[in-house]
């Protein structure tokens, strides 16, 4: 028998030509939530967030979706951003919120990368020029420092 | 001498909310006789504590608590930061070379909702943790554990034929000298210290009421 | 609207018969298609045995990342558990997906063994429930400050000594 298990889906979707909007489903044993985050770019800054608790453990837990708006003007690719969404928005509001959220953040990162590579002529050339237009990227695998390495030297 | 052997500051460690200075002077208005800043994975500089201690007329010694593999890890005698993560027994080789102490950190700290002592976790399990193989003492007394866990690292600090330390852990100023150690002869430099840690005389203690009781 | 990328996380617990969980996580998302499977012997919750794959990347030289995995055998989930974790296994020298397909595993042996104690408390009546949650957070104090339930200021904390 399973004695735990946790399902999180996260769809994204491109609202305009620089803001994507992630929905994000967290459903396990003990908890329910929902989040819509809005990101825009290029900066990739948190621009807006709602969400809705489903099913949660205590009476006081509601009281954390106020706090999901600590996380508005925080950009995804700066610095700690996972550690700051833990501290600002879970340990002040909901860890399992914070979870969802760094989900969603990710998802639309891996978005922003991939989108239109099915399009690319060349898939290799297409994601040289996005460890460009994302330097976040450039050290954020083995695959990725591999490439900016080789785009650095040519 | 009371010396409250594991303490945290701002900026070196980046989740510690207190200054040197403020610990320094909490430490002072608490009784206790001398501080260890152990930052994670970052050395001080000798000098730098040197001033802050002839400046706040406090003594004030250092060492490094690790990330390994196998755990947390107070490191004495060995001064440098560290990247990433180490491996217990390279780590060993390092600190044998300088004649330095380790000692394992909340070897049984658990999570929030639960001990890892709550898993019906024997002495004998857990004295087979592999950090042991290769510290000199234990942390059996640590300020941010909870009594069940910390009285396990004591029973397995019994069964292993090991001395325990205490220390507070402390990330904000009023957790400092929770949990202390309590040394037979004054203590003014780190070459003392470690050879009072080496000749184990010492013992752990906690603050209770105000005073520093030992255990 | 079409979506313009999907994921899809999945983790859960077995007990087994020897007292070991049996932990699997799947991610499925646009690009990305990976499995992991462990084996975590309490009380210690050392991870024994770990295997993985992944079934789709966005290179060739991706799918080699599942043997990164093994360097995951012989760890105990525990304080500095993350850290370790990616640094063995994710960061920019190694597959940060892999990494967090084992950490989304090992939250799921952490929830297995906290809901429990949840169960307990949450099929108290109305009027025990307050006390429930107060005697939960008394045993388990690092639960203060966690998170807004369990802040200073939660009805949950009041008359509990901090």
């Amino acid at each position: 028998m399973i004695t735990f298990s946790r399902s999180k889906l996260v769809g994204v979707e491109r609202l305009d030509e620089n803001t994507l909007l992630a929905h994000g489903v967290l459903e396990d044993f003990i908890y329910a939530m929902e989040l819509d985050v809005s990101v825009k770019q290029p900066d990739f800054e948190i621009v807006d967030i709602k969400g809705r608790m489903k099913r949660v453990t205590t009476p006081v837990c509601d009281q954390a979706i106020p706090k999901l708006q600590n996380a508005v003007g925080l950009r995804i690719p700066e610095d700690e951003f996972a550690r700051k969404i833990h501290r600002v928005v879970g340990k002040e509001g909901c860890t399992h919120f914070a979870n969802l959220l760094v989900e969603c953040c990710d998802a639309i990162m891996q978005t922003a990368i991939y989108e239109n590579i099915q399009q690319a002529p060349n898939k290799h050339d297409f994601l040289k020029e996005k460890t460009r237009s994302i330097p976040s990227l450039k050290e954020s695998c083995v695959f990725y420092s591999k490439m900016a390495e080789t785009t650095m030297g040519g | 001498m009371i010396i409250d052997l594991h303490i945290h500051t701002h900026p070196l460690s980046p989740d510690s909310s207190q200054s040197p200075e403020e610990a320094v002077r909490y430490a002072k208005q608490i009784g206790l006789e001398c501080i260890c800043f152990t930052e994670h994975n970052r050395a001080w500089d000798e000098n730098q504590i040197l001033e802050l201690s002839n400046q706040l007329e406090f003594p004030v010694l250092h060492g490094v608590e690790v990330d390994t593999v196998e755990g947390h890890v107070l490191v004495f005698g060995l001064h440098r930061d560290f990247e990433g993560i180490i491996r217990v027994e390279e780590l060993h080789k390092l600190v044998r070379e300088v004649n330095g102490v380790m000692i394992a950190a909340h070897p049984f700290k658990g999570f929030r909702a639960f001990g890892l002592s709550d898993l019906n976790l024997s002495i004998e399990q857990a004295s087979e943790k592999p950090v042991f193989r290769h510290v000199e003492l234990l942390e059996g007394f640590n300020g941010r554990s909870l009594e069940r866990e910390n009285r396990l690292v004591q029973d397995v600090a019994g069964l292993l034929g090991l001395k325990t330390v205490g220390g507070s852990d402390a990330h904000a100023t009023q957790e400092i000298g929770r949990c202390v150690t309590i040394f037979d002869n004054e203590i003014s430099k780190e070459a003392e210290l470690l050879i009072e840690l080496k000749e184990g005389r010492f013992r752990p203690g906690i603050l209770a009421d105000g005073a520093f009781v030992d255990r | 609207m079409i979506l313009t990328y999907s994921r899809n996380k999945y983790a859960a617990t077995t007990d087994m018969s020897d007292g070991s969980l049996f932990v699997q996580t799947r991610v499925d998302d646009t690009v990305f298609s990976a499995t992991m499977d462990m084996i975590v012997k309490p009380p210690l919750l050392e991870i024994i045995s770990i295997n993985g794959e992944i079934l789709r990347a966005c290179s060739e030289e991706c799918q080699d990342a599942a043997t990164l995995l093994q360097k995951a055998v012989g760890l105990q989930i525990g304080t500095g558990f993350i850290k370790t974790v990616n640094s063995l296994i994710g960061e920019s020298y190694g597959c940060p997906r892999m990494a967090d397909l084992v950490l989304e595993g090992c939250d799921q042996v952490i929830l297995r063994f906290t809901v429990d104690p949840l169960r307990q408390i949450l099929t108290k009546s109305a009027e025990e429930l307050m006390d429930a949650h107060k005697m939960f957070v008394a045993g388990n104090p690092r639960l203060i400050g966690s998170c807004i339930a369990f802040s200073k200021e939660s009805p949950l904390m009041a008359g509990v000594e901090l």
